[in-house]
């Protein structure tokens, strides 16, 4: 019967090599369409977060100025008002749940790395104000 | 600590901070299985396809779904069931999915009792290329995830989406059907 156990890695690797499609693919222009796409892509995580809080604040806006509104006396600008906080409410859950189950795990990175890069920002400055000290 | 373990325990680390998204551990990640899960996509989706866009769907949402792997250790598991997810899709959207019917040709079992080196086999890697394109998509399936990957039953069924013992008689018609080939190659 066939030998079952894992075959060598370097055999595989070898079979890997003599592959047309393996051997002929061109992973670097892959590793930079990659780059490309996954920075697409937190472009576009950071506009609907953006989205979403700005349909937020378009409601809050709304449900704020309503007294001036009512104070105006016309009811169609009431409704019209009414009209927009609704709508900027709906959209604002629509961005939300989409920013949350989408493209929050993409934020996350730039979320870290800006993390980081603070960090790397404040030892820098602690060297800085060491050496002045001395 | 054996070489196998401490190499499993190093990529759970890599896929830890991946998960924390670490660019440079997904980008190691990437580099350290782009090539078997294009021969893996090669293998399930034949010669006619554009692997650039297949591989970048597949790492694409690798990037957007590490965050929710619970298990850091089944990583590999996880990844080939995207990337066979991602090929069946493929291959539905080109309408050129055709299931075999794997169990149907109960005259090959008597056949297989003959001995099959998959070491030996190995080595004369253009006959094993040549052979699994010849073979039914589960069975080139199958196949490339047993003996290529190293995949064990339990891992290739939950790739597959199927019980182990479904695995087991499929991995059995498919090595029977690549014996008859190459029998038939060898006769040549």
């Amino acid at each position: 019967m066939m030998n079952e156990s894992r075959p060598h890695p370097t055999r595989i690797e070898e079979l890997l090599e003599q592959d047309v499609v393996v051997s002929s693919f061109d992973f670097g222009e892959f590793h930079m369409k990659l780059d490309e796409s996954i920075k697409r892509l937190e472009v576009r995580a950071r506009l609907i977060h953006r989205a979403a809080l700005v349909s937020l604040a378009i409601f809050i806006i709304c449900v704020v100025t309503v007294p001036l509104v009512i104070s105006l006396k016309h009811i169609w600008v009431l409704r019209v008002w009414s009209g927009c906080g609704l709508v900027a409410l709906f959209t604002a859950f629509v961005f939300a749940a989409i920013d949350h189950y989408k493209y929050r795990p993409v934020l996350k990175r730039k979320e870290r790395d800006s993390i980081l890069a603070a960090i790397d920002q404040l030892q820098f400055e602690v060297t800085e104000l060491k050496e002045k000290l001395k | 600590m054996s070489q196998v373990e401490s190499d499993a325990a190093r990529e759970t680390l890599v896929v830890l901070r991946a998960k924390d998204r670490d660019e440079e551990a997904f980008h190691e990640l990437v580099r350290r299985y782009e090539r078997r899960i294009l021969y893996y996509s090669h293998r399930i989706l034949g010669s006619d396809f554009d692997f650039a866009d297949v591989l970048q769907e597949i790492w694409m949402k690798v990037f957007l779904r590490i965050t929710t792997l619970d298990a850091p250790e089944a990583f590999r598991v996880w990844l080939y069931k995207i990337a066979h997810d991602v090929a069946i899709d493929q291959l539905r959207k080109n309408r050129r999915y055709q299931v075999g019917h794997i169990g149907d040709t109960p005259t090959v079992e008597a056949e297989i009792s003959g001995g099959w080196n998959e070491r030996e086999l190995l080595e004369n890697a253009e006959v094993v290329h040549a052979t699994l394109d010849r073979l039914s998509l589960l069975h080139r399936e199958v196949l490339t995830l047993r003996f290529l990957e190293g995949l064990d039953l339990s891992e290739i069924a939950e790739v597959l989406s199927c019980s182990i013992g479904t695995v087991k008689s499929r991995i059995y018609y498919a090595k029977s059907a690549m014996r008859k080939l190459l029998e038939a190659s060898y006769d040549e």
